[in-house]
């Protein structure tokens, strides 16, 4: 089938296109540079024109959603939509079901979204999860930093064989790269303990944050990863954390980079939660400036936001001590799963309000961070969804960094406290980002971030993944119409996936299977084999189920999408 | 002022549902729009009048204005008036699951007896029930910490299991006893028993006044004692005669207020 | 006891199977293979291997439905798909139910008929650990995977719950005898204790045994977390016991470095019901300001959990979900199975996997007697008596793959080790067919 999109307002930062009258054609569900007379022609005249959104970092995928949604059918009572002749019924407001997640997102022109954090011993229930989700790719990451085998290897300084792990788990859990959530934390969470500081030994292993993120780091640009490490720094949440953030992306900045296509070594997840200047919830202050200063400087680095959206959600991380803290804290109902061997998880349901000085502290570090970083290549979008606020508020981030005048607004008319505008700099930044730069941090940054070089751009071969929003960039002003560029940003005009539009005029029209995104590294096989004769012994002993059981079987990846590597020597 | 009479004629063992039918969205109804109203049983919809004969009365200019009267058994019928906000329901028999659920103000009152989940969340407005109700009443939503949160209920007889779990605001009066865990994980609110209770009331409040003018049948260790106290004043409220006045549940650091009847529970002593 | 010989006549050895008895899913079962047939297997307890063993006795082998004397005879299988798809498409208040020890792949068209004939979908867990779901969902959910528990646990406790009888292997495999990496002497390195007013066989092997007095959990556990706050206890004896132990206790718990709690119907069960677990749940998280503790309900089929996590990610609500109306609802009492056949609502039963007629109080199943009940399972049981149409489905782990969720939600995938009965057909094809057919029948009366 071909397809020709025609003169709409193009915006495709990673082939240099800003803003021009240009028409997009695709044919078997790729982007080519002609068609036939035959095409079909979709008439988007003046309207904007996207790639389809690549969120960097979700969580929708995986155990602690189920956890999340089975502890909370007051969030699951919240969403709910009745069924249509086309779609399921959906449920959920900051932990939507599956089906719901999928519908949303292509509502919103997403085409690829990760799943952020996922424990191997229950991978398949990630996998069965993004078999359930409709409509969009999804790339897991598996968990690394807590895991008892890594731990070993890097005590060693064994990195050839923790490369090869790292390989053979790839594949074992079908994921795409090499996630790390409080490095040494969550094992001593074990015993109900946290790190401070990536120099604080874990319990018993007596290794640190700063070797295992060092240790992850040289193994993935060893195998040449098409991601880099993507890392949530210790701790998350607590004042006067931002130290630790720049420890945390400077230690390991000498590693050099194997990829050609990404420009980064580390990605800096969610980090607003890493940016508190002071040392308590009384003298907290912003700490992006420090934070967004050494990214300025330092092109090894990339981040994505966090940005807190004001709303009654739900924070689920791999954080698990942090989230007994946030239960300490708040009194809300805790919930908490510790995964053997690997790593640890929380769940605490939180009310963000602009009333709360904290709250609106953080709503303004997120926005802070990105309008202080220059390059817009080293920012993302995200809310850490759920954890600050629920995916479906991306359109309204977008709208407030495009709007000065709505950013004062909320600030004057006390939409958010006081807090906001003492305590950060986001009173004195009056930069606005452009549709070129929301589509940079929407689409074209995230996927080289993921060494995605298929999606996130409309040039030729790409997947034909395409958005399309009802706004007339040359006849309107974002600065000055917040509202309507959240409303249009939620209901895509079209969102065409793999060359089928999926969704018309906000709604879904078609749905179609998502694909499960993982790497699968050449050319490490002897390496891998020897490496897992090495440590089964211990996986038999200290695991409670068996390694032939352990792995994701293929039938739960399809229909897959392997990056197929090969792993340099 | 507007009357609607549904007089039940047909019983039904499948429940019907009676969430569309409250003051707000039919107080400009005719009695021609009654008759065609489908209403939902199971997977289906079916005629209201195959299972009521309907007579309308005098009109509304909303939803205040509207009484309306379910003239016999309603025990197979739920959620009536639920979400209602203004105006008057009145059934002449026993009401089924979900009577005032969610309800923001106006008048519910069951001349028999009331099924589980009466005035769950309840908002404002006023429930008043001649019978007895079953567990759960007043309560919240399963994992809704914020349970009902204002309005009044009566209950003239006798109340089950749970009764306002998860309180939050309102006030609930129990004529007759109650059986376990009344007030458990309150926050807020006044509930009054004066009958007798079987055990445990109070269990993991965290604040709100339960007060009970009959025998208490066992006190959890979460409450400590403070001693007696003599017509005493709580939440604006002036009571009269002697309590044993408890503060709890000190398992969540609570700063409930529990009062028995010191006459009734002397063992207590 | 007599000495068995150990079986040596076999062609194949099929390891690694996963059990499909109890919420242990002990995935390292071997079985025995003799031409398409099971003659032994190794590493399961009495309940699973009974299962496996036995499964000839009674074995459900051909569709049947009642005839005009009310016995059941043996049908065609499209007669019997074609009977049951109409029952299913014309019902007003259809109830389907079990579905715990079917794997997931069955489910999915189970949720999709559900949602195409607006139906209540439900599953054991209403008539077993719904009460902790109700719990959970009110205070918080502490959990861990049980190797957590072998690796790291200096105490463990078993209340309301007697896995020496019900999970047989939880101890061996899992939570008190095995070398754990912090716990490499075993049995000698943990403290077990049981909570139970019985002596099981539980109590038996527990270095402290708890008698608290019948329906008294919620009483004591309040107790428990009253010491935690500095209280002194006012009566010299709660709940049945003795206050000495429960200060005791309470000091043993707080000063362990990881206590696990497992809980089973005892709990959910007992007077106070969700409120028992409700409890125990935070005191657990209580317990955390002083050490680590951890809790997991002791689920009690091999996919019950299995089922709850499978709504969850489909349509966000765990069991007793109700349709009707075009958009899921979960309203304990009011859409789950035992009040919709207290109450006479439920016209049309599909029950699959599960065994109502050997389980439901008796008031339910006396309306199972009015209404027609489909059946879809390997075994004639109590429930087959109360069908009026069969469908023999086939054995989940041992003739059919599929994924299970383990009590800790650790997903595996259960393997086969030799073909169905040729007259059987999966569990996943059977439910299927009942969507497809019922699918025909709308489409046709549109």
């Amino acid at each position: 089938m071909e397809y020709i999109l025609k003169n709409g307002i193009v915006y495709d930062p990673i082939n240099e296109v800003n803003g021009e009258k240009k028409d997009v054609m695709f044919k078997d569900g790729k982007i080519v540079d002609n068609v036939s007379d035959s095409a079909k022609v979709l008439d988007v005249t003046d309207k904007l024109v996207m790639a389809a959104g690549v969120d960097v970092h979700c969580h929708l995928a995986g155990p602690k959603l189920c956890v999340g949604r089975l502890y909370r059918p007051e969030d699951e009572r919240r969403g709910v939509k009745p069924k249509t002749d086309i779609t399921r019924a959906e449920t959920g407001f900051s932990i939507p079901s599956c089906p719901a997640t999928g519908y949303r997102y292509s509502r919103m022109g997403y085409g690829t979204v990760v799943e952020a954090a996922v424990p191997p011993l229950e991978a398949k229930h990630t996998h069965e999860e993004i078999i359930a989700i409709p409509n969009i790719d999804i790339p897991p990451l598996p968990l690394f930093g807590n895991n008892w085998f890594v731990m070993q290897f890097v005590k060693e300084g064994n990195i050839e064989d923790l490369a090869a792990f790292v390989s053979a788990w790839l594949k074992i859990t079908k994921g795409y790269g090499v996630k790390l959530v409080n490095p040494c934390g969550s094992e001593a969470w074990g015993w109900g303990m946290n790190v401070h500081g990536i120099d604080d030994p874990a319990p018993y292993w007596d290794v640190t944050a700063r070797e295992v993120i060092r240790g992850l780091a040289e193994a993935n640009e060893m195998l040449g990863l098409p991601h880099s490490i993507h890392v949530h720094p210790n701790d998350l949440g607590h004042p006067g954390n931002f130290p630790t953030t720049i420890k945390t992306i400077d230690c390991m900045k000498d590693i050099k980079k194997n990829s050609e296509y990404r420009n980064q070594t580390i990605h800096l997840t969610h980090a607003q939660f890493h940016c508190y200047d002071g040392t308590s919830w009384r003298d907290v202050t912003s700490g992006a400036e420090p934070v967004a200063d050494y990214i300025n400087k330092h092109d090894h680095v990339t981040m994505d936001m966090g940005q807190v959206t004001l709303d009654e959600t739900t924070t689920m991380t791999a954080d698990g001590p942090m989230e007994y803290d946030l239960f300490e804290l708040t009194g809300l109902k805790w919930a908490n799963k510790d995964i053997e061997l690997e790593t640890a998880s929380g769940l605490v349901p939180f009310i963000y309000s602009g009333k709360n000085p904290v709250h609106s502290l953080q709503w303004a570090i997120g926005l802070e961070l990105a309008l202080t970083i220059k390059n817009t290549w080293q920012v993302a979008l995200t809310t850490d969804s759920p954890n600050a606020g629920p995916f479906i508020r991306y359109p309204r981030v977008i709208s407030w960094l495009m709007s000065n005048q709505r950013r004062m607004e909320m600030m004057d008319n006390k939409e958010v406290h006081g807090w906001a505008a003492r305590k950060s700099a986001l009173a004195t930044l009056d930069r606005e980002y452009d549709f070129y730069d929301i589509a940079t941090i929407t689409r074209a940054g995230p996927s080289k971030i993921y060494g995605f070089k298929d999606r996130g751009h409309l040039g030729a071969g790409a997947l034909a993944d395409i958005a399309v929003y009802d706004l007339e960039p040359n006849n309107f002003d974002p600065s000055i119409n917040a509202a309507a560029v959240e409303k249009a940003f939620g209901n895509a005009l079209y969102t065409i996936k793999d060359g089928e539009v999926l969704v018309k005029d906000g709604e879904i029209v078609k749905v179609v299977s998502s694909k499960h995104v993982w790497t699968n590294v050449q050319g490490m096989e002897e390496e891998e084999k020897r490496v897992l004769e090495q440590i089964m012994p211990m996986f038999n002993k200290y695991y409670t189920v068996k390694f032939e059981n352990y792995k994701v079987h293929d039938h739960y990846a399809e229909p897959s999408c392997e990056y197929k590597i090969n792993a340099s020597k | 002022m507007k009357q609607i009479t549904l007089t039940p004629k047909k019983f039904s063992s499948i429940a019907l549902e009676f969430d569309e039918l409250i003051p707000d969205e039919i107080y400009n109804w005719d009695e021609a729009e009654f008759e065609k109203y489908m209403v939902p049983i199971g997977n289906t919809r079916f005629p209201l009048n195959d299972y009521f004969d309907i007579e309308v009365k005098g009109s509304a200019q909303g939803p205040e204005d509207v009484k309306m009267v379910i003239d016999g058994n309603a025990g197979r019928v739920k959620y009536i008036g639920c979400k209602m906000s203004a105006g008057e329901i009145i059934v002449n028999g026993d009401a089924d699951l979900q009577a005032g659920a969610e309800m923001t103000g106006g008048s519910l009152t069951i001349n028999g007896n009331a099924e589980s989940y009466v005035g769950r969340e309840m908002k404002g407005g006023e429930i008043t029930i001649k019978g007895n109700v079953k567990e759960y009443a007043g309560t919240s939503y399963i994992g809704e910490w914020r349970g009902m949160s204002g309005g009044v209920i009566n209950i003239h007889g006798n109340a089950g299991k749970q009764l306002a779990d998860a309180m939050s605001g309102g006030e609930i009066y129990v004529k007759g006893n109650c059986d376990i865990l009344a007030g458990i994980h309150m926050t807020k609110g006044f509930i009054q028993i004066d009958g007798d209770v079987t055990r445990w009331p109070g269990g993991q409040m965290k604040n709100g006044v339960i007060v009970i003018n009959g025998k208490l049948g066992r006190l959890l260790e979460g409450f400590e004692s403070e001693g007696i106290v003599a017509d005493p004043e709580v939440d604006g409220r002036q009571l009269t005669g002697r309590y044993i006045k408890y503060n709890g549940d000190i398992g969540v650091n609570g700063k409930g207020t529990l009062l028995l009847s010191a006459e009734k529970n002397r063992s207590l002593l | 006891m007599a000495y068995e010989e150990p079986i040596t006549d076999y062609d194949k050895i099929v390891e690694n199977c996963t059990c499909a008895f109890c919420g242990s899913n002990c995935d390292d079962l071997d079985i025995l293979v003799k031409e398409n047939s099971v003659v032994g297997v190794r590493h399961a307890c009495r309940l699973g291997a009974s299962k496996i063993m036995e499964d000839e006795d009674q074995r459900l082998k051909v569709p049947m439905m009642r005839d005009e004397n009310g016995e059941l005879v043996e049908v065609e299988w499209d007669t019997a798909l074609d009977a049951a798809a109409e029952l299913i498409a014309s019902s007003i208040r259809p109830l389907f139910y079990g579905w715990s020890e079917t794997n997931i792949e069955t489910m999915k068209p189970g949720l999709e008929l559900t949602e195409l004939v607006g139906a209540v979908i439900d599953n054991q867990a209403t008539i077993c650990h719904g009460p902790t779901v109700q719990a959970v969902q009110n205070v918080g959910y502490p959990l861990m995977t049980l190797g957590e528990v072998k690796n790291r646990a200096d105490m463990v406790v078993y209340t309301g719950s007697n896995p020496m009888n019900a999970h047989p292997r939880h101890l061996s495999r899992y939570t008190t005898y095995p070398k754990g990496w912090f716990r490499k002497r075993g049995r000698y390195d943990r403290t077990l204790v049981t909570w139970d007013p019985k002596y099981s066989d539980t109590a038996k092997l527990s270095d402290i045994w708890i008698p608290f007095e019948e329906n008294g959990d919620y009483e004591f556990v309040n107790a428990i977390r009253a010491v935690l706050k500095g209280k002194k206890l006012t009566k010299d004896v709660i709940a049945g016991i003795p206050i000495e132990d429960i200060y005791e206790l309470t000091e043993k718990m707080k000063n362990t470095q990881f206590g696990a709690l497992f809980f089973g119907l005892g709990l959910t069960h007992t007077l106070s019901k969700q409120r028992n677990i409700d409890i125990a749940i935070q005191l657990i998280q209580d317990l955390n300001k002083y050490s680590k503790w951890v809790l997991l309900p002791m689920r009690g089929h091999f996919n019950v959990n299995g089922f709850n996590i499978f709504m969850s990610y489909e349509m966000g609500f765990p069991y007793g979900v109700d349709f009707c109306r075009g958009y899921p609802r979960y309203m304990i009492g009011e859409t789950t199975t035992i009040d919709l056949l207290n109450r006479k609502e439920a016209d049309v039963f599909l029950v699959i996997a599960a065994d109502p007629g050997a389980h439901f109080p008796s008031g339910a199943n006396m309306h199972l007697v009015d209404i027609p009940v489909i059946q879809i399972d390997i075994h004639w049981g109590p429930t087959t008596e109360l069908a009026d149409i069969v469908l023999p489905g086939t054995f989940v782990g041992v003739e059919t793959e599929g994924t299970s969720y383990r009590m800790d939600s650790v997903p595996l995938h259960m393997k086969k080790a030799i073909d169905p009965p040729e007259t059987c057909r999966e569990d996943e094809w059977i439910v299927t067919e009942l969507l497809n057919r019922v699918k025909k029948i709308k489409e046709a009366s549109k």
